[in-house]
């Protein structure tokens, strides 16, 4: 199973923390997706502009590795991945 | 001499004789430095003799807005405040917003310089390019606000902006502030050299219009920096809504959020305490700087408690070291020991850094109870918290006077292994980010000539994962010297010189932000700048700062962290494991050296370095002629 975890402004408007997906071979996208239709609600609308690339800011680890360095929205995942997902943040 | 931005006049001060001088603004002076810090460490480098002590009439307090300040540019009434620092011994440099800025530039002023000490508690009234010796011994003891309530009475004029010390800036707290308005420029102990000058405040009154050299050349470059304001998804949407503290959530769910004194990151999530949806219960309402249409400064108000009813506008970094680090989890408390530290003239991060730091020495044993003074010094004890914060802004004898010069001093004096918990770089204590999770932001705070501020090279690219210049693995030291120093030289050409908010920045706009700003500048002043002069003024003025430093005997011992982060991995969290060891911190030091034409042994610029960058003063006091 491949854990993706909602962070922050994300996760208060999806109402969701934690989903499991079981999807070996399938890429971040593909599991955001997943996670989209079992939720209802959009979910790669936060992360995407309308060219479907990540907005800047976004940041997705997969086991603690940013997707900026992997192939973005079509790194490929493993069974027991852990994903993170932040939405675009600033201040501090 | 200059068609617009500028008026060509620096305003000399002397406290000691009660006279002043208006003197021209080189041209020069304004292609090399630009303005705001640049302006501020070019002066200070040029006068104040190595060796001096900060709190002697000896040290200036060097007051510069920027070009843009107090016109139309957005975001830009941005003051840098400067002098040699009692905190660090270090060149101090902190910058404020709000409303003084601009009224400054108003009143026909580049900057000013004020030199001696007054004989008694004075304050000086700037207005329309005449300056008044006012008598300030009514005012001397009261707090920020209380203090411009009193000078607007005195002056029978509602309308002035005033800079002012509180109780702290008096009694020559280390960590003393500048406030303006409900502004601070924060760090670096300021307020104590205002105060060691018998300096209560600077009163500014203008009615003039900044010039404008090219104004159709500047409403489009302007056009560009408000569309990447607007494009952005963080700006308006949330930022201008939540503010800065809107990252508490970011930062504790990354497990960068320190908590109690740096000992916990990463071990609970705090959000569910402080994190922005309580924040929102307790909010009434937000505020803006000059010429900004964001207005990220979040009002709260304390509802219950004995602190209920005081109105805070605390910013992230409040809710970082009145909060997690000192391990209160109430927002209406944090917000209450926010606002008692501005009107105290504490500087809310190192104060509460301190509080934290008793907190785990009482913990620990290392402050033995009979030094406690009947207070509860657990972690979490909001009261212990507001107590110490007055005791320090007031010197009080006892854990005041031992705290009020901040963690470093304070280590020293209580001996044996307090050191190791002291969370500080050169004195200064560390800003809201556990570094042990981002590698450029630690050396960042390591290798910033103010000591660890976040302010001088904030990693975006680590901490937001802005992959402007490039997407980096914020847990590898790979690449991090030559990021840290991007970092540094665009936040000082942009923002610290021209006077540009840090949001426009590390928000808005970091992949146009240095073409914006030269193309702006350009079209306001007359005088053209490039790109590449933005780079390369944010470069010299790093550089100047280090030779300032250098002069005083700073070497590449102290480009350093604090033994916890280089020792202790974080426990828990999303960064878990996270260490920046002495073996990591070196090896990003060398990187950084070698990228900025630095000697690796002794930190210092070398002399070609200096010479490229046209600093041939410097070059002369660090290798001689």
């Amino acid at each position: 199973m491949v854990t993706i975890t909602f962070q922050t402004t994300l996760r208060r408007s999806l109402g969701v923390h934690t989903m499991q997906v079981e999807r070996p071979g399938a890429t971040v996208g593909d599991v955001l997706a997943q996670c989209e239709e079992a939720l209802g609600q959009p979910v790669l609308a936060h992360l995407t502009n309308a060219q479907g690339e990540l907005l800047r800011g976004v940041m997705i680890l997969v086991n603690g590795k940013n997707v900026l360095l992997l192939q973005g929205l079509g790194t490929a995942l493993k069974a027991e991945d852990e994903v993170v997902v932040f939405p675009p943040a600033g201040g501090g | 001499m200059f068609a617009g931005g500028y008026w060509g006049k620096i305003l000399r001060v002397n406290l000691t004789n009660k006279t002043y001088a208006v003197e021209e603004l080189p041209r020069e002076t304004a292609n090399q430095f630009l303005g705001g810090m640049g302006f501020a460490v070019h002066y200070l480098y040029k006068e104040l003799t190595p060796g001096i002590d900060p709190l002697s009439p000896e040290n200036k307090l060097a007051v510069f807005p920027g070009p843009f300040t107090g016109t139309n540019v957005p975001c830009s009434s941005r003051i840098a405040f400067a002098a040699k620092s009692p905190l660090t011994g270090a060149l101090g440099v902190a910058l404020s917003g709000g409303y003084f800025p601009a009224e400054l530039k108003f009143a026909g002023f580049d900057g000013i310089i004020v030199e001696g000490k007054a004989e008694k508690p004075t304050y000086i009234f700037i207005q329309d390019g005449k300056v008044l010796f006012r008598n300030a011994q009514r005012m001397w003891g009261s707090t920020t606000s209380d203090c411009q309530v009193m000078i607007k009475h005195d002056l029978g004029d509602q309308n002035v902006r005033i800079a002012c010390i509180g109780p702290a800036g008096e009694k020559l707290s280390h960590m003393a502030c500048i406030i303006n308005e409900r502004r601070a420029a924060g760090r670096k102990g300021l307020g104590a050299v205002m105060g060691s000058k018998n300096l209560k405040a600077i009163v500014v009154r203008g009615n003039q219009q900044v010039p404008i050299s090219n104004a159709e050349a500047l409403k489009e470059a302007r056009s560009t920096m408000a569309k990447a304001m607007k494009a952005s998804p963080v700006l308006y949407p949330q930022f201008s809504k939540l503010g800065t503290a809107m990252v508490v959530d970011h930062l504790s769910a990354m497990g960068m959020l320190p908590m109690n004194n740096w000992s916990e990151t990463g071990t609970a999530p705090v959000e569910e305490n402080i994190g922005v949806a309580k924040q929102e219960e307790l909010k009434v309402g937000k505020e803006h700087c000059h010429s900004c249409p964001v207005g990220c400064t979040q009002q709260l108000i304390t509802r219950k408690g004995p602190r209920a009813g005081i109105l805070g506008e605390p910013e992230y970094e409040s809710f970082y070291s009145l909060g997690s680090t000192t391990g209160v989890s109430d927002v209406g408390e944090i917000s209450a020991s926010d606002r008692l530290c501005d009107e105290l003239g504490l500087d809310t991060m190192s104060a509460g850094v301190c509080v934290g730091f008793a907190m785990e020495l009482a913990q620990k044993g290392l402050l033995p109870k009979e030094q406690h003074e009947g207070l509860d010094l657990s972690f979490g004890n909001a009261t212990t918290q507001y107590e110490l914060i007055r005791r320090m802004a007031l010197r009080e004898p006892g854990l005041g006077e031992l705290l009020t010069n901040g963690t470093r001093q304070a280590a020293k004096k209580l001996g044996g292994e307090a050191w190791k918990y002291a969370m500080h770089v050169k004195g200064l204590e560390l800003p809201a980010y556990d570094v042990r999770g981002a590698m450029a932001h630690g050396l960042n705070y390591a290798t910033s000539f103010t000591g660890a501020d976040h302010n001088r090279g904030y990693a975006i690219q680590e901490i937001f994962s802005v992959p402007v210049p490039y997407p980096v693995d914020k847990d590898s030291i790979e690449g991090k010297g030559a990021l840290t120093k991007w970092n540094q030289d665009i936040g000082t050409g942009t923002c610290d010189c021209a006077t540009i908010c840090a949001f426009m920045l590390t928000i808005a706009m970091p992949d146009t932000i240095v073409e914006c700003t030269a193309a702006m500048a350009t079209a306001l002043t007359g005088v053209t700048f490039t790109a590449d002069d933005v780079w390369r003024i944010g470069e010299r003025v790093n550089n100047l700062a280090k030779a300032f430093n250098c002069r005083e005997g700073f070497s590449r011992k102290e480009d350093t962290l604090p033994w916890r982060v280089m020792h202790e991995p974080l426990k828990a969290g999303l960064s878990k494991g996270g260490v920046i060891s002495p073996e990591k911190l070196d090896t990003m030091l060398d990187e950084y050296y070698t990228v900025r034409g630095w000697d690796k042994t002794t930190s210092a610029p070398t002399k070609e370095t200096l010479l490229a960058l046209n600093l041939p003063e410097a070059a002369r006091d660090l290798y001689g002629a």
